[in-house]
C-alpha cells in the first residue's frame, strides 16, 4: 500500500541516541518511550542500538551487538535441526498419524508404555521429541513418572567403570596389570570429558 | 567376591555402556555428535578388550572361580 495512506516508520533511537525531534513528531514523551521499550523486555536504554516506530504504532527494537541473546551460531556450536514434538497419545487414544510421522508404530508405543509400566487408558497426553524420547502425563497425578534418563545413566555408568579401573590399579600387585588399568582409566577419563556436553545437557 | 569376578562385573558394565553408545550414534542425526559417539564406541571397545585379557589371566590364577 502507498506510503501516503499508511505513513512511514519513524526512527526513535539511532546508534544508541534518542532522536528527540522524531519523538515529538510521533507525540511520544520520554516516559512513553521507556514504556514501549519495556514492553519489548528492554529495561536499560543503554542496551538499545536502534528503535523504530512502525506506521501501525508498534515500536521495534534492535539491541546492541553485545546485548543480544547468545545463539548456538555465536559460540560456533552445531545443533541438529529440531522438529516440532509429535503428540502421539491424547485422552488415552493413540494418534496413528503422528506416530507414522515419526516413523514409529503402535507396537513401539506399546513396548515403551510396558517398559515404564503404564496402561494406555491412564495416559492423558503423550509426546515424542526429536530424539525419540517419550514424555507422558497421566490422569493419576499421584503416580510419579520416571522420565527418560538414558544418557544420564550412561554417563554415570562410564564414571563407575573409570572409578573401578582406578581401584583395580591400586589393588593389583602385578606391575603390567597396574599399567594396563592406569592407561585404560585415563582413556575413560578423557572420554568422559568429551562426552559430558553430549550426555548432560 | 574375588578380583576376577569384580573385573568381570566392570567388564559387563562397560559392555552395556558400549551398547548404549552405539544406539546413541545410530539415533543422532547431527554429524558432529554421530562422530563423537562412534569414536566413544571405539575407545570403550579397546578398553574392554584389555579387560578381557586381564580376566583370562585372573581366571587362570583363580581357576576355582571360573565362570562366576
Amino acid at each position: 500500500m502507498p506510503e501516503w495512506i499508511n505513513g512511514k516508520p519513524t526512527t526513535l533511537i539511532k546508534q544508541g541516541k534518542v532522536m528527540e525531534e522524531n519523538l515529538a513528531q510521533v507525540r511520544l514523551n520520554g516516559e512513553e518511550l521507556l514504556r514501549e521499550l519495556r514492553a519489548k523486555d528492554v529495561f536499560r536504554l543503554a542496551d538499545v542500538e536502534f528503535a523504530i516506530m512502525e506506521p501501525t504504532g508498534a515500536v521495534n527494537v534492535m539491541l546492541k551487538a553485545d546485548k543480544k541473546p547468545l545463539t548456538p551460531h555465536d559460540i560456533g556450536k552445531q545443533v541438529s535441526p529440531q522438529t516440532e514434538p509429535q503428540t502421539v497419545i491424547l485422552d488415552g487414544n493413540v494418534m496413528d498419524e503422528s506416530l507414522a510421522n515419526m516413523g514409529l508404530n503402535k507396537n513401539w508405543l506399546e513396548t515403551q508404555l510396558a517398559g515404564i509400566g503404564v496402561s494406555l487408558d491412564n495416559v492423558f497426553i503423550g509426546q515424542i521429541d526429536t530424539t525419540g524420547d517419550l514424555y507422558i502425563d497421566l490422569y493419576d497425578d499421584a503416580i510419579q513418572m520416571p522420565q527418560p534418563k538414558v544418557k544420564e545413566l550412561l554417563y554415570a555408568n562410564l564414571e563407575k567403570c573409570q572409578a573401578d579401573l582406578l581401584t583395580y590399579a591400586l589393588e593389583t600387585k602385578d606391575k603390567g596389570a597396574k599399567a594396563m588399568y592406569d592407561k585404560n582409566s585415563e582413556k575413560l577419563e578423557q572420554l568422559i570429558k568429551i562426552l559430558k556436553p553430549y550426555l548432560l545437557r | 567376591m574375588t578380583v576376577g569376578s569384580q573385573v568381570k562385573q566392570t567388564l559387563a558394565g562397560l559392555k552395556g555402556v558400549r551398547a548404549t553408545l552405539k544406539i546413541c550414534a545410530a539415533q543422532s542425526e547431527e554429524e558432529d555428535s554421530k562422530t563423537v559417539f562412534t569414536d566413544a564406541t571405539g575407545i570403550t571397545e579397546s578398553v574392554s578388550k584389555d579387560l578381557e585379557e586381564r580376566v583370562k589371566v585372573l581366571e587362570f590364577q583363580e581357576p576355582q572361580y571360573k565362570g562366576h
